[in-house]
């Protein structure tokens, strides 16, 4: 990114602050809209409290232990339903349930299963899974079987087909489906804490900020649950573009 | 050794092979011709265990097969020399070895080219490069030459009788003079 479009990108943001200042200005209620300055402060002084990074790394570890473990389970699940049509039969289903379901019920639903804790990381878990899932199972079925047949004439050994044939086909479908499948992790993680209230989260404080009318509060909490996503989605993106490079140049493309 | 015996293949209700017999001796050269359709890649598949008959016997002794298929099959995302050494163990130690098979094939200095940057005749070099460098027992080439001007078929000609020496070929092709270049026996394949 150069000078300019930094700058660009900056005067955009601005605009929209003053947007939102000359609203609140307008408004003068800073229970329904708090000023851009007043909600600053408030994450000033936010930052400033131990407790605050507390909640936000275990808000940012338990949403992410979730992805993760969704990431894990979607890979498992997608080679074995590729190579058994028991299996495939067997778990189809289960994918469509966690589809079509709305997120609201799984959350009571594990409410009442599991516990509060460990709500979000069930809820995360369950907006990637899908999605790695049916990715990764669309690369393995997009796998040139022309390549594997030549795999198989020249006798390439297991290990090798997999690094030079079948990870570099499926790693396109993956790395799209990280793109597309974190982020909403995250967020619904987020609204799964709201409903749930972990102790020490990011959702408790944004649903006692609801419960005390503490706009201000609300604002800055939110503002910061946005710069981790944005945080996170850049990160993302290095790790994507890597990989991209590190597998193939089809993988760039893709991208 | 390879024997075919009374082997009939069908695609559907169309029949490609049909009580088709043939016999190759070790070490001998056959070429196969006839018209697009006659069921000539269908014999190498046969042969290579890519496709079995629907009746008759398929004999292959052969351990190791080196087959190069009608479309070169190169891995798209890998270069020119990590095709070829793809076969070879796809080790550093080896990738020399896969380098000197491509200068073999006139392909030198196209090593670290990706195939989308190679022309349709330097992709099927390549693929020659990795039928000859993994130098099976058996040699099955499909129209190996077909995408290359005369002169540097009839080169790639005498590399393949020089590498395949001593070994059993099966070459299908259209061309005449090269079936009579490189086999000890033609069987023309009728539709």
């Amino acid at each position: 990114m150069n000078t300019r479009s930094i700058i660009r990108k900056i005067v955009i943001i601005l605009f929209w602050i003053g947007i939102w200042a000359a609203a609140a200005e307008v408004m003068q209620k800073s229970l329904l809209l708090p000023s851009p300055v007043s909600v600053f402060v408030r994450i000033f002084e936010l930052l400033l409290i131990r407790d605050f990074w507390k909640i936000t790394l275990l808000s940012l570890v338990r949403i992410s232990l979730g992805i993760l473990a969704a990431i894990i389970l979607g890979i498992v699940l997608a080679s074995v339903t590729h190579y058994s049509n028991l299996l495939k039969e067997l778990l189809s289903p289960v994918l469509t349930v966690v589809k079509v379901t709305p997120v609201a019920s799984f959350i009571i639903l594990a409410l009442i299963w599991i516990g509060r804790d460990n709500v979000p990381i069930v809820i995360s878990g369950l907006m990637v899974l899908p999605v790695v899932w049916n990715n990764v199972s669309a690369g393995l079925r997009n796998i040139d079987s022309t390549l594997m047949e030549m795999a198989d004439i020249y006798c390439i050994p297991r290990h090798i087909r997999y690094k030079r044939i079948v990870l570099p086909s499926v790693m396109p479908y993956f790395l799209s489906a990280i793109q597309t499948s974190i982020g909403i992790g995250w967020k619904a993680g987020i609204a799964a804490e709201v409903l749930t209230v972990p102790v020490l989260s990011i959702g408790k404080m944004i649903y006692e900020s609801k419960m005390y009318m503490e706009t201000t509060d609300l604002f800055a909490w939110t503002l910061v649950v946005i710069c981790i996503s944005l945080l996170i989605e850049t990160i993302l993106m290095k790790f994507v573009k890597k990989l991209g490079q590190k597998y193939n140049s089809e993988v760039s493309a893709h991208d | 050794m390879i024997e075919l015996k009374n082997v009939t293949v069908k695609f559907g209700s169309a029949s490609v092979l049909e009580n088709f017999a043939l016999t190759v001796s070790n070490g001998e050269h056959t070429a196969l011709m006839g018209p697009s359709g006659s069921g000539k890649t269908t014999v190498l598949k046969l042969i290579a265990g890519q496709l079995k008959p629907c009746s008759g016997q398929v004999k292959v002794g052969a351990e190791k097969i080196s087959y190069m298929f009608q479309e070169p099959r190169l891995i798209p995302w890998l270069t020119a020399e990590e095709n070829v050494n793809l076969v070879l163990g796809d080790s550093p130690a080896t990738l020399p070895l896969a380098q000197e098979w491509l200068r073999r094939v006139g392909l030198a200095g196209a090593e670290h080219k990706y195939s989308s940057e190679l022309s349709g005749g330097m992709r099927q070099r390549v693929a020659l490069a990795r039928a000859l460098a993994y130098n099976g027992d058996l040699f099955l080439f499909d129209e190996p030459l077909s995408s290359l001007d005369k002169t540097l078929a009839d080169e790639m000609l005498v590399l393949i009788k020089r590498y395949t020496k001593g070994k059993t070929v099966v070459f299908v092709t259209h061309s005449f003079e090269q079936a009579k270049q490189v086999a000890d026996s033609i069987y023309v394949l009728k539709k």
